[in-house]
């Protein structure tokens, strides 16, 4: 297996995972409807969420890389103009992380808390943290 | 046997649910029951003096990715006037119609919700809320769950309205019939058809609706009106020293019909009671055709004919047979070939139409006018005459409006004479007409479709140049 298609398995084992999570809230009717793959013309979300009337926009993720987390905020920006609803764009991570993985996810969710800084993603969180997004 | 006789239920189990849901209905008419379902509930809002601003149905389709991973929704939902919770309740209740007068609603026997949604998923969530009221209606029908409990009876319970002004309605289709099930492929088909080719359908059927100011949107895209590719009203040919114009309006009251106010069932005349529901109301409805008439502005071997609408929905595309076929009404099995049979016939037709029938009863699935009713048949006759519309087979005189167009342009042949496109072109040394390529229409049709200068549905300068181009040196 290359490097390459090593991270990509990953990257699916990943998204199985959270779409197990996801439906695990959807059969306790928590939330409404579960959109995989979900495009809003160029943008992109890995899965899209209705919750309460809300669009919970999903960017799944294995690595919190600046460069990435940059890319999602371009997708993030593009859906909430592309609907009327209103849309919550979240960055999600493994709970496993090696400790430059953990560092880089520290860092990018403290840089989007902090005063002044200019994000249309809402949060970045880890798998553990998707329910209690909806379960308040 | 005793004389004794007493009353027994025959009320059927929730299985009939899913036995309903095994009705043969393509997935785009499955569609168009629940866009269907909004309309008539704008028409109704219309109707009590509710202004909706924008009316618009917002249509998700779901993915085959998501089918697959058993997750998604097929979603309609309209910002109409809503229900409250008794409304939604008959709304969802197979042959409950909500529609008192048949004739003005596209809704008809309360079934069509019930075989599309039945067809398309295993569990439906109804929500609906009025501008009024401080919750939203929700009703979920799970018809696995029906079944196993022997029961017609539906969770019901209310939800929080996004903003105190909304109303409209939504359903909501999911958790997809398993693999092995009839109905597995039918929400896969719907899923894997392009969504352009959707739209294009929808788009359609509904273009009389669209172009009154209805707004639908399927998937993120909104759907654009179909237009006619007609010569103008100004366009014209002589025959015999008639003018005959290639567009005819049409607006003709043809008869009328006595109804009851209470059931809607036809009263005759001189009735006093309605035997049906013995209500001594009564109200006079016209039997009103309109729309237009006209000629495309090339002929095509299979894009031809007239369409046929009631109450804004398409129920016949380019309707052929009824038109230009002729029937012996004495013997209906003489029937006469009338169209396209003359010189230039190979290219195919090019009488068109646009013909709403809004007072002649369709069939349940809504694919079909009911051809045997006195509502079909005063219709055609009005539309194409009784006669063939070739004068020398058929006794009798025929003034109708198909009769003038037949007569003035069933040849295709070049120039103004004919008004068809084409060139006038050197032939074993010979001058003749040779008529617009299938390539250089294809190329018109789509700049009509862009709206390009001179080609549009308001602008056929550029096509009649063509026509000019044929003419005969």
């Amino acid at each position: 297996m290359t490097l390459n298609s090593s991270k990509s398995a990953h990257g699916n084992t990943f998204k199985d995972s959270v779409l197990n999570v996801l439906k695990s809230l959807k059969n306790e009717e928590i939330i409404d409807i579960i959109q995989i793959g979900k495009r809003f013309g160029q943008f992109y979300t890995t899965f899209l969420v209705t919750y309460k009337g809300n669009f919970y926009a999903i960017f799944t993720t294995t690595s919190a890389r600046s460069d990435r987390i940059k890319e999602n905020q371009w997708d993030a920006w593009g859906i909430k103009n592309s609907t009327n609803t209103p849309t919550f764009c979240l960055v999600l991570l493994p709970d496993y992380l090696t400790e430059k993985e953990l560092n880089s996810y520290l860092s990018e969710k403290n840089r989007l808390k902090s005063e002044g800084y200019i994000s249309k993603i809402d949060d970045i969180i880890q798998l553990k943290d998707l329910k209690n997004i909806f379960i308040k | 046997m005793s004389s004794e006789s007493t009353i027994k239920s025959i009320t059927p189990g929730p299985r009939i649910l899913i036995a309903i849901a095994r009705t043969a209905i393509t997935p785009i008419n499955a569609l168009c029951e629940l866009i269907d379902n909004s309309i008539d509930g704008f028409i109704n809002a219309e109707r009590l003096g509710i202004k909706i601003e924008n009316p618009t149905i917002n249509i998700t389709i779901p993915s085959k990715q998501d089918i697959d991973s058993g997750v998604g929704a097929l979603i309609i939902e309209d910002n109409g006037p809503g229900m409250d919770a008794e409304t939604a309740i008959n709304a969802v209740t197979a042959g409950y119609s909500g529609q008192d007068n048949p004739r003005d609603n596209l809704g008809l026997f309360g079934m069509g919700f019930n075989i599309s949604t039945g067809k398309l998923g295993r569990t439906t969530i109804l929500k609906s809320a009025r501008k009024n009221d401080k919750y939203g209606s929700r009703i979920t029908i799970n018809l696995p769950n029906l079944v196993k409990s022997g029961s017609f009876e539906v969770p019901e319970d209310k939800f929080d309205k996004p903003n105190p002004n909304f109303s409209g309605t939504a359903i909501q289709i999911q958790d997809w019939w398993p693999q092995g099930d009839p109905n597995y492929n039918f929400i896969i088909k719907l899923a894997t058809t392009n969504k352009n080719s959707i739209r294009e359908q929808i788009g359609r059927i509904y273009s009389t609706k669209i172009r009154e100011g209805l707004t639908i949107i399927i998937s993120d895209k909104q759907v654009e009106p179909f237009e006619h590719c007609r010569w103008l009203d100004n366009r014209f040919v002589i025959n015999n020293g008639e003018k005959i114009p290639a567009y005819f309006k049409v607006d003709e009251v043809i008869g009328t019909e006595l109804r009851c106010t209470k059931c809607f069932e036809l009263v005759t005349k001189n009735s006093e009671v309605c035997p049906t529901c013995q209500n001594t109301n009564f109200k006079e409805f016209k039997n009103r055709i309109y729309g237009w008439l006209g000629i495309q502005r090339v002929a095509h071997s299979t894009n031809y004919g007239i369409d046929l609408i009631r109450n804004g929905r398409l129920i016949r595309q380019w309707e052929k047979e009824a038109f230009f076929e002729w029937k012996n009404p004495d013997n209906p099995e003489e029937s006469i070939k009338d169209y396209p049979i003359d010189p230039g016939y190979y290219l195919g037709g090019r009488i068109i139409g646009e013909i709403h029938l809004d007072f002649v009863p369709v069939d349940f699935l809504k694919t079909n006018f009911q051809q045997t009713s006195l509502a079909w048949l005063d219709s055609i006759s009005f539309l194409r005459g009784t006669t063939s519309l070739q004068p020398a087979r058929a006794a009798g005189k025929n003034n109708s409006l198909i009769y003038k167009l037949f007569q003035g342009y069933r040849r295709i042949e070049g120039g103004p004479k004919f008004l068809y496109p084409g060139y006038w072109s050197m032939k074993d040394g010979a001058h003749t007409f040779k008529p617009l390529s299938k390539d250089d229409a294809e190329e018109f049709y789509e700049k009509f479709k862009n709206n390009e200068p001179g080609y549009g549905p308001d602008d056929d300068t550029k096509w009649f140049e063509m026509v000019e181009k044929a003419q005969a040196n």
